[in-house]
């Protein structure tokens, strides 16, 4: 916010005083407004913040060639683009007459800087930023010279559910760092594993589904907890005033009074309620396990009944959860023992046998209500699971969901997934979405292809039915797509612009490469302020000698987050 | 109506059939530019294409046609079609080009083993491949005879020139456990006494013609030190062969292929292909070599060679050179740069119409012609 706030404000100073200066005569307020300028600079972007690269032929990325121009760079983002453009005082600025300037380009499916193999091992909350190496200079450098400046890295290794992905800037970081990560936790990686048999591949997915399953079903058994947890606390309190209100009533009222309530239970209801008018239901059980002795059973099962209806749903539950904590006979208790019988309506039918052992307890006399009082169990928490609160993430939509899928079957079996847990999701690799692309273009999954370049000599691979044309059918069935290196090697991954090249001709599409891997992958991966060269945007630059698209032309410079990271002049 | 559509369907037809099929004798592409024998780009030239060859190359955007058709291509680039080298288009795959038996085979052929209508072959002719060096694979130290060919619009091909070059290789690919050699120093053995045979004119004939300078020969090694034994003897021989190489540090690359004549082949390279390797054919090219890229095909993509190309001229190759490379030098480590290789009068017209420079990736492959008919034509796709 202050940062965009002191760009636009020291953009409008610095449009005074060029104002100012046509007019002439008022040097000294033009010098005391650009010191201004700088010293907002100064102060918000630290020393040296302020560039402005001059004179350069400037490829926006956004379709737009400007034959000259100048840029300023105001600490990590662009402050301003047009033909004179300048830095105020303490501005250092680069003659770039006859280069050409474009924005760094951008990987939306890379592998650089994550040189150690299978960073991911089937683990949700594996991190790919783990993986990446800050000191491999010799890969950034190369990546650098092919104009290449943010990336985006996910785990890579086995099938199934990988990790998450991350978005990274080649920015400089301490010492000899490189790579400071834009955008954490990307999305959660899937790999169908299309390269594995098909026995194999069928079991990754039935994995994969289960997993999003059990996330599914970890839910539901917290949202049971929490309200057996409710209704456990409501309970505990309900008895206590229970409890107080019935020692209330003992030291008030003298034993004569228990004769009372044995004749009719009718008459025990109409005389309980009363005393507990807040629904105090649970505890009344108890109260009636003494009362009933010597009674006819049949007036007893009714009351307790209803009574106990309310608490039910969350009973089922907290009796499981009991059973398992190996409470044993007590869990047998009446309170415990008829709420199965709610929870399935064919159950009540044969609640009956529980009824005589309610009807034995109260023969043990008093001393059961104190065990009984124990009975209320704590309902058992489910135990906390890291792996499938990331899964919940990506049901949530809060983390987007990249699944590598290259056969056809596993692309449409991808589809099912992204279906079935209503995922944000993206597909990665996608060798035969030509066979598929409908499928594709129905479901509005967006596509991210990798390498261009394979041969025509494959065996019976993931890579089989490569074919040239993908793009275009992405493009005929109305696919979003984008294309990236590919996680093929760390080396691909520097040569960008060249697999979008690739990619376009062999599909025959006309359209720019450069843009695709500046803007579109920008908004591919939804970075709005990278991608391409404008007021307010990332200072991810790369200055070349000629156009980025020939061949011939070389990376002289590249800025990451406005700092130099590369300058051929000073190899 | 009924009449009127089959006329219009047969001239439509005829139409199809004139623009593919039937030689035309006398027609003139007008393109934006033209990749010359040197490699460099020319600006709007007018190509007259007559009975198949090339036989006007005219400059400047006015030039005028002397009659016969004229294909406009205004901002494209026309250059000649590639020379696929160390291709296994055709033969890989069925595993037809290897054979292990004797380490010392130059009687093979590999033309006997080329199936003439493999669908590779109308694959690499959409890239803009019109011709190839078919090689076996190098599991022998000699392995019999190379085969040039030309890719035809019948999607078949047609030899470009007898049996040849002859090939040599000292690489890991001639150990044999069950045969010699078993390590790189009989290998090295093996290759002199063939040579030293021939060099008495005792040994096979096909060595023998090489040695007399009536068979070319081709070289194909992996590491420098074979480079450096494969040199010796050769050189004690009294003849060095083309060699295909791609040395793995560019340093002291120089020194090892000194005795070896130009162009030497280098490559194929990828996307994956580390700077230092890529670097190599930058240096090569300013110490004054002459570099041919070898596509490998269909082991790689079509755009193979192209994809060495653009990837050396990043890492320091000279662009012009690098066309030479794609174009005229590929046909000269073929053995077929009087036919083809060039858009030079009296050449062969087999030419490709790109979209640009085709240095360029993005640069796609609009035409094909083959001895001046056209046998691809994107926009039919």
């Amino acid at each position: 916010m202050t940062r965009r706030w002191t760009s636009f404000w020291a953009g409008s100073v610095s449009g005074i005083s060029r104002r100012m200066g046509s007019s002439r005569g008022a040097g000294v307020c033009l010098i005391a407004l650009a010191l201004l300028a700088d010293a907002a600079d100064a102060q918000f972007f630290g020393l040296g913040g302020a560039m402005v690269i001059k004179d350069a032929r400037v490829v926006t990325g956004d379709g737009r060639v400007i034959e000259k121009a100048s840029i300023s760079i105001s600490g990590e983002r662009i402050g301003d683009v047009g033909p004179d453009v300048k830095g105020g005082l303490l501005a250092k600025s680069w003659e770039a007459s006859g280069k050409t300037v474009a924005p760094g380009f951008i990987d939306p499916y890379s592998r650089l800087g994550v040189l150690l193999p299978g960073a991911g091992r089937g683990d949700p909350t594996s991190k790919v930023f783990d993986a990446w190496d800050p000191y491999a200079r010799d890969v950034f450098d190369d990546a650098f010279r092919n104009g290449v400046t943010l990336v985006y890295v996910g785990p890579r290794g086995g099938a199934g559910v990988l990790g998450t992905g991350a978005i990274v800037a080649l920015s400089k970081g301490e010492g000899e760092r490189i790579g400071s990560v834009v955008k954490e936790e990307a999305a959660l990686h899937i790999n169908m594993g299309s390269g594995q048999p098909a026995i194999a591949r069928i079991n990754t997915f039935n994995a994969v589904r289960r997993q999003f399953r059990d996330a599914v079903e970890y839910r539901n058994s917290i949202e049971d907890y929490k309200s057996e947890l409710e209704e456990y606390e409501k309970k505990i309190k309900e008895r206590a005033e229970k409890k107080a209100k019935e020692e209330a009533e003992k030291k008030g009222k003298p034993e004569g009074d228990k004769k009372e309530p044995p004749k009719p239970d009718a008459e025990k209801k109409s005389t309980d309620k009363p005393a507990p008018p807040k629904d105090g239901t649970p505890p009344k059980p108890k109260e009636d396990a003494p009362k009933p002795k010597g009674d006819p059973p049949k007036p007893k099962e009714d009351p307790p009944k209803p009574k106990e209806d309310p608490p039910k749903p969350p009973k089922s539950a907290d009796s499981d959860a009991a059973a398992e904590a190996g409470t044993g006979p007590a869990a047998n208790s009446e309170g415990d023992a008829s709420p199965p019988s709610g929870e399935n309506p064919l159950l009540s039918l044969f609640a009956d046998p529980p009824k005589p052992e309610g009807g034995d307890k109260p023969a043990s006399g008093e001393k059961k209500d104190e065990k009984k009082e124990e009975e209320i169990k704590k309902p058992g928490e489910p135990k906390p699971d890291r792996d499938k609160d990331v899964l919940l993430k990506a049901i949530d939509r809060k983390l987007p969901v990249r699944i590598e899928a290259h056969r056809s079957e596993d692309i449409l079996n991808a589809l099912d997934l992204v279906k079935e847990f209503n995922l944000d999701a993206v597909l990665e690799g996608a060798t035969e979405a030509h066979l598929v692309a409908d499928a594709i273009g129905e479901a509005k999954i967006p596509v991210v292809l990798g390498a261009a370049s394979r041969g025509e000599l494959r065996g019976d691979d993931e890579f089989r039915r490569f074919a040239a044309a993908n793009a275009a059918a992405l493009d005929k069935a109305k696919v979003r797509w984008a294309v990236g290196s590919g996680a093929g090697s760390v080396a691909g991954g520097r040569f960008v612009l060249q697999n979008a090249q690739l990619t376009c001709a062999a599909a025959g599409l006309s359209q720019s490469a450069l843009e695709l891997v500046t803007r579109r992958a920008a908004d591919f991966l939804g970075l709005e302020s990278a991608g391409r060269i404008g007021k307010g945007q990332r200072a991810d630059l790369v200055v070349w000698s000629g156009d980025p698209s020939d061949p011939a032309s070389k990376v002289e410079r590249v800025y990451v987050a406005g700092k130099v990271v590369y300058d051929a002049a000073a190899k | 109506m009924s009449w009127h559509r089959q006329a219009s369907s047969a001239i439509c037809a005829v139409l199809i059939l004139a623009s593919y099929g039937g030689a035309a004798e006398r027609f003139a592409i007008r393109v934006g530019g033209v990749v010359m024998p040197d490699g460099t780009v020319t600006g709007p030239s007018l190509v007259t294409v007559v009975d198949g060859r090339i036989s006007e190359v005219r400059a400047g955007a006015e030039a005028a046609a002397s009659g016969g058709k004229v294909v406009d291509h205004p901002s494209a680039v026309l250059a000649p079609g590639m020379v696929d080298v160390l291709s296994g288009l055709g033969v890989i795959r069925r595993g037809s080009h290897v054979e292990r038996v004797r380490a010392i085979d130059p009687d093979l052929s590999i033309r006997e083993a080329i199936e003439q209508k493999h669908d590779d072959f109308r694959a690499a002719l959409k890239s803009g491949v019109t011709a190839a060096l078919v090689i076996p694979a190098g599991n022998n130290v000699i392995g019999g005879a190379a085969q040039a060919v030309r890719l035809t619009g019948g999607g078949g091909v047609e030899w470009l020139r007898e049996p040849g070059p002859l090939m040599f290789c000292v690489g890991q690919g001639v150990l044999e456990a069950t045969r010699e050699p078993t390590g790189m120093i009989g290998a090295v053995h093996l290759l002199r006494e063939a040579l030293t045979a021939a060099k008495d004119s005792k040994g096979s004939s096909r060595v023998n013609a090489f040695l007399k300078s009536s068979l070319d020969g081709l070289l194909t090694c992996d590491e420098e030190q074979e480079v450096i034994a494969a040199a010796r003897v050769f050189t004690e021989g009294g003849r060095l062969p083309l060699l295909a190489w791609t040395p793995l540090e560019a340093s002291a690359a120089m020194e090892l292929v000194k005795p070896f004549p130009d162009p030497l082949i280098i490559g194929p390279f990828t996307l994956d292909t580390p700077a230092r390797v890529l670097r190599g054919a930058g240096a090569l090219q300013q110490a004054g070599r002459e570099l041919a890229f070898a596509g490998a095909l269909p082991v790689l993509p079509g755009s193979s060679a192209r994809i060495s190309a653009a990837l050396a001229v990043r890492y320091g190759m000279d662009a012009a050179a690098a066309r030479r490379a794609l174009t005229i030098n590929a046909a000269k480590a073929a053995g077929v740069a009087e036919r083809v290789g060039a858009i030079q009068p009296g050449k062969d017209a087999d030419m490709v119409i790109y979209s640009a420079d085709p240095l360029r990736l993005d640069a796609r492959v609009l035409e094909v012609y083959v001895k001046g008919v056209k046998v691809h034509d994107a926009s039919l796709e």
